[in-house]
């Protein structure tokens, strides 16, 4: 890119500071070659320099060997719903393989369910039709038992 | 990520030891302390693990990972301070100091105090820029703002700090304020 001009290294100091490495690399060049020719943004190099400066007096922040453990341990100890509760019952491989297969199984058993024909439910109706005055003559039968023996 | 979605505890464990380093350090500077920021390092990382399914390959990785623990960062500064608004937060210029002639310590202090004063977005602009060195474009898409609006935040946001700085910037670089 050769259309970076002097304001726009201006813009460049302000927002990224005075280390050309943070510069967006498109620009980078080309701003280096404007700097050299104009003088005047030594001032505004400074000023962006002392900001930088200021900001790397904060300490480097160290990092944490215990958090990396218990990092790692989280799919040991956090399950994230009834797929990974899944997972932990079938480690062979992905879980969604045998969920998806009970669950083509139960459909089969459902649509065979429905579709076959309903013998069962005539006999039933005729069993019942067969028992019921059974059941009424005994009762009627305790009943008068009941009426007989009442004081 | 499609493994770690699959459930793959391996490949899980390699975004971590490839990563939480540099996000811890990420978290620690924008929430300020070290516990608070692990404390985002883990539910960052407890989301990746929860949510990777949602990850589309439209964003890397790192951006992804860098978006979920700005949010937990937020959640836990919205905790932390939850009557104080982030974006109308007023730096307070330390020049007046009695005790002028700071150590490197008391400087660093100082940074850290003004960084934290600073709005929420201009904080994270500088964060990634200089710390984290992300490019302008990776930043800009963690923030979800266009290039030219992190520019302008990160324009801010140290105009800011040489404004509320000024004090230390003398005794550190040798000037006069």
């Amino acid at each position: 890119m050769n259309d970076v001009t002097a304001d726009r290294v201006r813009a460049l100091l302000e927002a990224y500071g005075a280390d050309p490495g943070r510069w967006p690399e498109a620009e980078r060049d080309a701003a280096r070659r404007v700097m050299a020719v104009v003088p005047a943004l030594a001032a505004e190099v400074a000023a962006a320099a002392e900001v930088d400066i200021l900001l790397d007096t904060l300490p480097d922040p160290a990092s944490s060997p215990a958090l990396r453990v218990s990092l790692k341990d989280i799919p040991d100890h956090a399950r994230s719903g009834w797929l990974d509760r899944l997972a932990a019952l079938w480690p062979f491989e992905a879980p969604w393989r045998p969920a998806a297969g009970l669950v083509a199984a139960a459909v089969v058993g459902i649509l065979v369910g429905v579709s076959m024909p309903e013998v069962g439910t005539a006999d039933a109706a005729e069993t019942l039709a067969f028992h019921d005055p059974v059941a009424d003559a005994a009762a009627m039968a305790s009943g008068a038992s009941a009426l007989e023996f009442r004081p | 990520m499609p493994r770690i979605a699959e459930g793959d505890p391996v490949a899980y464990r390699a975004l971590v030891d490839r990563h939480s380093d540099r996000l811890l350090a990420f978290a620690e500077r924008l929430v300020g302390d070290r516990a608070s920021a692990e404390d985002v390092v883990q539910d960052s990382y407890l989301a990746v693990w929860r949510s990777a399914a949602r990850w589309t390959p439209a964003a890397k990785v790192s951006t992804w990972l860098y978006r979920i623990a700005r949010n937990a960062a937020l959640d836990q500064l919205r905790r932390r301070r939850p009557t104080v608004d982030p974006e109308t937060v007023v730096l307070v210029d330390p020049g007046d100091r009695p005790d002028r002639q700071l150590s490197s310590r008391q400087t660093a202090a100082v940074v850290r105090g003004a960084l934290d004063a600073l709005p929420e977005r201009q904080r994270t602009a500088i964060v990634l820029v200089h710390y984290d060195r992300r490019s302008g474009a990776e930043a800009a898409d963690i923030l979800g703002v266009s290039v030219e609006a992190l520019e302008s935040l990160l324009a801010r946001g140290r105009r800011a700090l040489r404004a509320a700085l000024d004090g230390p910037r003398a005794d550190l670089i040798g000037g006069e304020p």
